[in-house]
C-alpha cells in the first residue's frame, strides 16, 4: 500500500526521465508512452484510493528527515480523490488532443518530458501530507510550467510570459514556504492531518495571521488572484494542449487546492473570510471585464479563468459547508468546459489559422459540429440550464444569500449589509454571460471573417476529446445525483472534515437561486447586445493602470538596482573581493570576541577556564616561525611570482609535519596531497599572469594592505588561540566507541566522512562540484575574452 | 621545456602511482586513506603526466565533468538507497562476506558513498586542469 501510493506521482517522474532520450518513439509513440503510464498511474490511483470513497483516508509515511519535522507523507482522502480523476482524466485527453495539435517537427521529446514531469508535481501536491513536501511539489509545478509554457523558445512572447510565471509563482512560492515554516513550528508539526485535527488551537496562536497571510499570497499567486492575475493571460504564448491542461484543471488549481485542504484549519477565522472572499470576489470581477476587452481568444480564455477562479475562491472563503459543496463542485465543472473550450480554441486556431476576433466569425458554416460544441462549453460556464455549470452556479448563488451565511464568520457582514454578495455573484454572471456571447457570436456567427486559411473540420482525434468532455457537461446537468454525487459527496466531506450529503438536482424549485440566475443571464445578454454593434471596434474601457506595467515597472527597477550595486563592489580586482571577505570575516569575529571580553555587549557568563597548551619542543617552535616568516618574506618582498608559491607550499608542507607529529596519519595524507595538487594547480594559471608583480604600488596604498593584512592575521591568530584554549567536551570518544561497531570501519576519520557526519561531506562534495563548474566557466570566459 | 627524462620517469611512475590510488581508497575504510585522499592521488598522478610532458588530456580518458556528475550521483544515491529500505537518507549498512581468495572482506554502503566521493574530488581536480590545459 505504501509503495503504490508513493508510486502515484513517481511512475510519470520515471517517465519525464527517460522521455528525453525517447525521440525515436516519433511523434505516435511518444504520447502513446504517455497516455499509457497516465492510464496505469490512474488505475493505481483508483485501486490506493478505494477506501477514500468510504470516507477513510489513506496515508503512507516514509521517514526523510524526521528530526525537522519533514516526512514523505501522502494523503489519499476525497479531496485528493476529485483532484487525482481531473488531473489523470483531463491530461490522458490532452495527450490525445497533443498527439494530432503538435507538429512532428516540434521538439516533441522534451515536451512530452515536461508536460510528464509536470502531471508528477500535480500529482504530488495532491497526494502530499505534509505542508513542506506540497511546498517541494508546488516549486516543481512552476518550474515545469515555466518549461511548458516557454515551449516555443523562439517566439519572445512565450519566453516572456514563461518569466513572468516563473517569477510571479516562484514569489508566491516562498511566500507560501514562509508562511508553512511559521505555521509548522508555531504548531509543531507539519502534518496535514494532525494540523487538520487541532483546528482551534492553530487559529488562536499568535503567529496564525504571518501564516495565514504569507500561505495566501502563495495560494493567490498560483491561482491567479487578483493582484497577481496578470502572469496567466501572459501565459497564453503557450502552446494549446498546455493553456487547456495547466489553465483549466491543473496548475492554476494547485492554489485552489490548497485552500480547500487548509479550510478546516482557518476558515473559521475573520481574515480568512474576508481576504479569501474579498480577493476572490475582486478577482472575479476583474477577470469578468478582462474578458470583455481582449480581442485574442485564447486570452478570453485566460479571463474567464481568472474570473472562474475568483468565484471559487470566494466560495471556499465565506466558510459554510454549502459554500464549499459549491465550490469544490464547481472545481470539477469548471475543469471540464473550459479544458474543452481550451482546445477548441486551439482547433479553432489550428483550422482558421487565426484566434484574433477581426478575422473570425461565420465559422457555423465550416465547423458546424466546433459549433454545437463550444456552444454547450460556453453554455455551461454561462450557467444555462441544463448543464454542469447551472448546477454548481445554483449553488453558488445560495451560498451567497444571508440566510445561508448564518453560522459563518462573516455573519456580521451579511446582517449589516445582506445584499453585497448577492449583488456580486449577480454581476460576476453578468460579465460571465457576456463574455460567453462574446465567445460564441464573435466566432461563429455573422459574416465570414478574411480567414488566413480556409477553414474545415479538424480530425476526428482532435474533436473527439472536446466531444467528451461537451457530453460530459450535459450528463452531469442532467443526471447529478447519478454521476457527481458520489465524487462531489466524497471530496466535499473531505474538504470541511465532516460527513455532508449535497444534493445536486436540476430543479430546486423556484427559489431566491433562481430568480438570481435569471437576472444574471438577462442582464449579461442587455450588456453584450448593448455593445454588439461596436463589437469588434472599441473596447470597453481599461481599469486604470494594469498589474502587468506594475510588474514590469517593478522588475525594471529591481534590474537596474542590481546592476548598479553589482557594478560598485563586482569590479574585477582582486583586492577588493579579498578585503570585501577578510573585513567581513573580522567585523563577524570581532563582535563575538568583543560580546566575551566585554559584558556590556551581552557576555551573560564568567569566562571559564583555559584549556592547556600542547607542549611543543622549543627547537620547532623556533623551526616553524622562523619558515612563515621567511616565506611572508619572499610573498611581500619578491616580485618573482614562483618563488612565492614555493614558499608558501613549504608552509603547507611544515603543516603535514606537525600533524605526523600529533599523530594524525589521515591529515598528513591528505594536507600533502592538497599541497601539491593547488602548488601545482596555481604554477599552471601563472602561465597565463605576467612573470612579475606590478612594479610599483603607490607608497600609500602599501601601507594600508600591509596594516590591514597585520590585523587580519593577528586577528586570525587570537580566534584559533582562543579556540584552542576553550575548555570543551570532547566527541572523539563517542567516535572511536561506535566506529567499529556501528559502521564497521577501523578508520574513525574516514568513517566520520562517509558515515556519521556524511551529509556534510555530501554537502562539501556539492560545493567542490559548484566551484569546479565555476572556474571552468571562468576560464573559458577569460578565454574568449583574449 | 619538456625533459626527456622526467617523461620516461613520469610514465614508469603511471601505473604504480594508480595503484596506489586504488590501494588508498580501498584499505580507508580501516586504515589512513579513503576516497578524498585517492581522488587526490588520482589527480596528482595524472598532473604528473601534465608537467612532465605537456598533455593531460591523452591521461584522462574519460570526460572529468562527467566524473563529477556520476560521483554525485552516486553518492546522492547511496542516501536514497537507504529511503527506500525505509531507513532515513544516508543511513549506512554494512556486512561481512567471504570471498574466495580474498577471505574476510565487508560490505558497505558507506564503501559506495566514499566512491561517490572519490570521483567528484577526482573529476574536480581534473576539471580545472583540463581547463588550464586547453
Amino acid at each position: 500500500m505504501k509503495l503504490s501510493l508513493l508510486m502515484i506521482p513517481v511512475l510519470p517522474m520515471i517517465l519525464a526521465g527517460l522521455l528525453p532520450g525517447a525521440g525515436r518513439l516519433g511523434h505516435r509513440g511518444l504520447p502513446l508512452a504517455c497516455g499509457a503510464v497516465a492510464s496505469l498511474t490512474l488505475l493505481l490511483a483508483l485501486r490506493v484510493a478505494a477506501p477514500a470513497f468510504s470516507g477513510h483516508a489513506v496515508t503512507a509515511t516514509i521517514p526523510w528527515a524526521p528530526a525537522t519535522g519533514l516526512n514523505l507523507t501522502f494523503l489519499v482522502d476525497g479531496l485528493s480523490l476529485l483532484f487525482l480523476l481531473l488531473i489523470l482524466g483531463i491530461g490522458l485527453l490532452i495527450i490525445t488532443f497533443a498527439r494530432f495539435y503538435l507538429s512532428p517537427d516540434e521538439n516533441l521529446p522534451r515536451f512530452y518530458a515536461s508536460l510528464m514531469l509536470f502531471m508528477a508535481a500535480m500529482l504530488g501536491i495532491v497526494t502530499a501530507g505534509n505542508l513542506l513536501l506540497l511546498v517541494v511539489f508546488w516549486e516543481l509545478t512552476s518550474i515545469s510550467s515555466f518549461l511548458l509554457i516557454g515551449f516555443w523558445d523562439r517566439d519572445p512572447a512565450a519566453r516572456s510570459g514563461a518569466y513572468q510565471s516563473l517569477i510571479v509563482t516562484g514569489i508566491g512560492g516562498l511566500a507560501l514556504l514562509a508562511g508553512v515554516l511559521v505555521l509548522g513550528s508555531a504548531a509543531g508539526t507539519f502534518d496535514i492531518t494532525a494540523l487538520a485535527a487541532r483546528g482551534a488551537e492553530i487559529r488562536a496562536l499568535p503567529a496564525m495571521p504571518i501564516a495565514l497571510g504569507l500561505i495566501l499570497v502563495g495560494a493567490f499567486t498560483k491561482s491567479a488572484q487578483v493582484p497577481f492575475h496578470f502572469w496567466l493571460p501572459s501565459a497564453m504564448a503557450a502552446p494549446t494542449p498546455v493553456s487547456a491542461y495547466l489553465h483549466s484543471a491543473t496548475m492554476v488549481k494547485a492554489g485552489i487546492f490548497l485552500l480547500a485542504r487548509l479550510w478546516p484549519i482557518f476558515a473559521a477565522t475573520e481574515l480568512w473570510f474576508y481576504a479569501v472572499t474579498g480577493f476572490g470576489a475582486a478577482t472575479m470581477l476583474v477577470g469578468g471585464w478582462g474578458a470583455l476587452r481582449h480581442t485574442d481568444l485564447k486570452r478570453l480564455l485566460a479571463y474567464s479563468t481568472i474570473s472562474q477562479l475568483g468565484l471559487i475562491t470566494m466560495l471556499y472563503g465565506i466558510g459554510t459547508r454549502e459554500a464549499a459543496i459549491a465550490a469544490t463542485f464547481h472545481i470539477l465543472n469548471h475543469a471540464s468546459f473550459k479544458a474543452a473550450l481550451f482546445m477548441s480554441a486551439g482547433i479553432i486556431d489550428h483550422e482558421a489559422g487565426t484566434r484574433d476576433f477581426a478575422q473570425l466569425g461565420g465559422l457555423r458554416r465550416h465547423l458546424p459540429r466546433m459549433t454545437i460544441l463550444v456552444g454547450l462549453a460556453a453554455a455551461s460556464m454561462a450557467g444555462i440550464p441544463p448543464l454542469n455549470g447551472f448546477l454548481s452556479k445554483e449553488l453558488f448563488y445560495e451560498a451567497t444569500l444571508p440566510a445561508h451565511m448564518a453560522e459563518s464568520v462573516g455573519a456580521g457582514l451579511g446582517a449589516s449589509w445582506p445584499w453585497l454578495l448577492p449583488v456580486v455573484a449577480v454581476l460576476g454572471s453578468t460579465l460571465t454571460m457576456a463574455y460567453c456571447l462574446r465567445l460564441v457570436v464573435g466566432t461563429f456567427f455573422g459574416p465570414d471573417g478574411p480567414y488566413p486559411q480556409h477553414p474545415h473540420e479538424p480530425p476526428a482525434g482532435m474533436r473527439a476529446p472536446v466531444e467528451l468532455l461537451a457530453t460530459f457537461c450535459v450528463a452531469v446537468g442532467l443526471l447529478p445525483a447519478l454521476i457527481a454525487e458520489p465524487l462531489i459527496t466524497t471530496a466535499a466531506s473531505a474538504v470541511v472534515g465532516a460527513h455532508v450529503h449535497p444534493h445536486l438536482a436540476l430543479w430546486h424549485g423556484l427559489n431566491p437561486a433562481l430568480v438570481m440566475s435569471a437576472i444574471g443571464l438577462t442582464a449579461g445578454a442587455l450588456l453584450y447586445a448593448a455593445r454588439r454593434g461596436s463589437a469588434r471596434q472599441t473596447l470597453p474601457p481599461r481599469l486604470g493602470r494594469t498589474a502587468s506595467e506594475l510588474y514590469d515597472v517593478a522588475i525594471h527597477a529591481m534590474m537596474d538596482g542590481a546592476r548598479t550595486l553589482t557594478n560598485r563592489y563586482q569590479n574585477g580586482r582582486l583586492r577588493t573581493y579579498v578585503m570585501t571577505i577578510l573585513g567581513l570575516l573580522l567585523a563577524l569575529a570581532g563582535w563575538h570576541a568583543l560580546q566575551g571580553i566585554w559584558p556590556g555587549a551581552g557576555a551573560t557568563t564568567p569566562p571559564p577556564a583555559r584549556m592547556p597548551m600542547t607542549d611543543v619542543p622549543r627547537g620547532a617552535l623556533v623551526i616553524t616561525l622562523l619558515t612563515v616568516a621567511g616565506a611572508a618574506s619572499v610573498c611581500a618582498l619578491y616580485r618573482h611570482r614562483w618563488p612565492s608559491i614555493l614558499a608558501l607550499g613549504l608552509v603547507g608542507a611544515l603543516v603535514a609535519i606537525y600533524f605526523a607529529w600529533l599523530s594524525a596519519p589521515d591529515l598528513v595524507l591528505t594536507q600533502l596531497l592538497v599541497e601539491s595538487v593547488t602548488t601545482i594547480l596555481v604554477v599552471l594559471v601563472l602561465y597565463y599572469l605576467p612573470r612579475k608583480t606590478r612594479a610599483r604600488e603607490p607608497r600609500r596604498r602599501l601601507i594600508l594592505d600591509g596594516a590591514f593584512a597585520l590585523v587580519i592575521g593577528a586577528s586570525a591568530s587570537a580566534v584559533i588561540y582562543a579556540i584552542l584554549r576553550r575548555p570543551f567536551e570532547s566527541i572523539s570518544g563517542y567516535h572511536i566507541a561506535n566506529s567499529l561497531e556501528g559502521a564497521g570501519g577501523g578508520n574513525v576519520v574516514n568513517v566520520i566522512l562517509v558515515d556519521f557526519r556524511g551529509y556534510d561531506t555530501l554537502g562539501e562534495i556539492t560545493v567542490l562540484s559548484i566551484a569546479a563548474l565555476g572556474v571552468l566557466a571562468l576560464v573559458q570566459a577569460g578565454r574568449r575574452a583574449t | 621545456m619538456t625533459s626527456l627524462l622526467l617523461s620516461m620517469v613520469a610514465r614508469m611512475l603511471l601505473p604504480p602511482a594508480l595503484l596506489f590510488a586504488a590501494y588508498l581508497f580501498f584499505r580507508g575504510h580501516n586504515l589512513p586513506g579513503g576516497g578524498f585522499v585517492a581522488g587526490l592521488m588520482t589527480a596528482a598522478t595524472i598532473m604528473l603526466q601534465y608537467v612532465a610532458t605537456g598533455r593531460a588530456r591523452v591521461y584522462a580518458p574519460v570526460d572529468a565533468r562527467r566524473l563529477i556528475g556520476w560521483g554525485l550521483a552516486l553518492a546522492v544515491m547511496t542516501g536514497i538507497g537507504a529511503l527506500i529500505a525505509g531507513q532515513p537518507f544516508l543511513t549506512s549498512v554494512f556486512g561481512h562476506v567471504e570471498i574466495p581468495l580474498l577471505g574476510h572482506v565487508e560490505a558497505s554502503t558507506a564503501s559506495l558513498f566514499d566512491l561517490g566521493v572519490f570521483l567528484v574530488v577526482a573529476g574536480v581536480t581534473l576539471t580545472i586542469l583540463l581547463a588550464i590545459e586547453d
